[in-house]
């Protein structure tokens, strides 16, 4: 079911208010707050909810219909600081479909921080599915290849005059042990 | 050039690979284009394994067209948008990184 959606507007609400959760779904996290369109203006003052699935609103009049958003379509969000259009800082949230997006002006400031760092671990908790990763990955690597092989020049800062005229020699013992590093600093550093 | 690995094992390989190489640049500039077409550059804060990417002091590279973006600082990238990532040419060792995506590459086809 991983597939992204847009933004689903609803008026389904659990009896406590909140979104209609799903068996292994939770509610991280929940506080009062403002929801704003891309326009700025105030849609109206309710709830919002971070759950490990979605971030769902709720407006405070429950003939309002509220939304509720996956992460996968979730792109990018932020803390932000326009005091000129908002009553506090808030959290930016940027759609990924059409660029859409919106903002949560929590109710009590002290909670901005609160709502962006559990959208980020919410977040994480929703790796898109594999095939896609695995498409990823392998159009990367031979983005990468392409890029660096193909470069003339870029590579000048580094490790100059160890591998000989052209630079691409066999590995040299220090690259070697570079690249072992490397790998020994991902495996001791597991938090990012 | 590098072969490219294929299958899971090889995708979790390349994942591994490409976060370590993120990781040298926490701290460095970089500029993060996503697949709608906006573009933020910023300090790298963290990446995790799936390439999720946290900016600080970002700012949108077209204001003029996300002005909505300019004031926001601190920043969460899903790693499933990102398109390109535009990395300083100065801050990358692009000898050690093509050779290392090499050794990947055909340490995973060897599988």
């Amino acid at each position: 079911q991983a597939r992204a959606m847009p933004l689903l507007k609803t008026n389904e609400r659990s009896n406590t208010g909140g979104p209609v959760l799903a068996a292994d779904e939770k509610i991280h996290f929940s506080c009062a707050a403002t929801w704003h369109g891309s326009d700025k203006k105030a849609v109206g003052e309710g709830k919002v909810f971070i759950t490990n699935k979605a971030v769902a609103w709720f407006p405070a009049n429950t003939q309002d219909s509220g939304f509720v958003l996956d992460y996968h379509t979730l792109s990018m969000h932020a803390v932000s600081t326009d005091k000129d259009h908002f009553p506090s800082s808030c959290v930016y949230c940027h759609i990924g479909f059409d660029g859409d997006d919106f903002y949560l002006v929590p109710a009590e400031e002290s909670d901005v921080k609160t709502v962006y760092d559990t959208i980020c671990t919410c977040s994480a908790l929703n790796p898109d599915p594999e095939e896609e990763e695995e498409a990823n990955n392998e159009l990367f690597t031979a983005m990468m290849g392409g890029m660096l092989s193909g470069g003339s020049g870029a590579a000048t800062e580094g490790k100059q005059g160890q591998n000989g005229a052209n630079g691409i020699a066999d590995p040299t013992e220090e690259l070697s042990e570079a690249v072992e590093n490397m790998k020994v600093e991902e495996g001791k550093d597991k938090e990012s | 050039s590098p072969r490219i690995p294929r299958g899971r094992a090889a995708s979790a390989a390349s994942e591994m690979h490409f976060l370590s190489f993120f990781k040298t640049l926490i701290g460095k500039m970089i500029i993060v284009e996503l697949k709608n077409d906006l573009a933020l550059k910023g300090i790298l804060h963290s990446v995790d394994q799936y390439l999720n990417i946290k900016l600080n002091d970002m700012q949108v590279v077209e204001p003029e067209k996300y002005p909505h973006l300019i004031a926001v600082k601190n920043c969460f990238i899903r790693g499933s948008v990102v398109r390109y990532i535009q990395l300083p040419a100065k801050e990358v060792d692009t000898q050690l990184l093509q050779d290392s995506t090499r050794r990947a590459a055909q340490g995973e086809s060897k599988r």
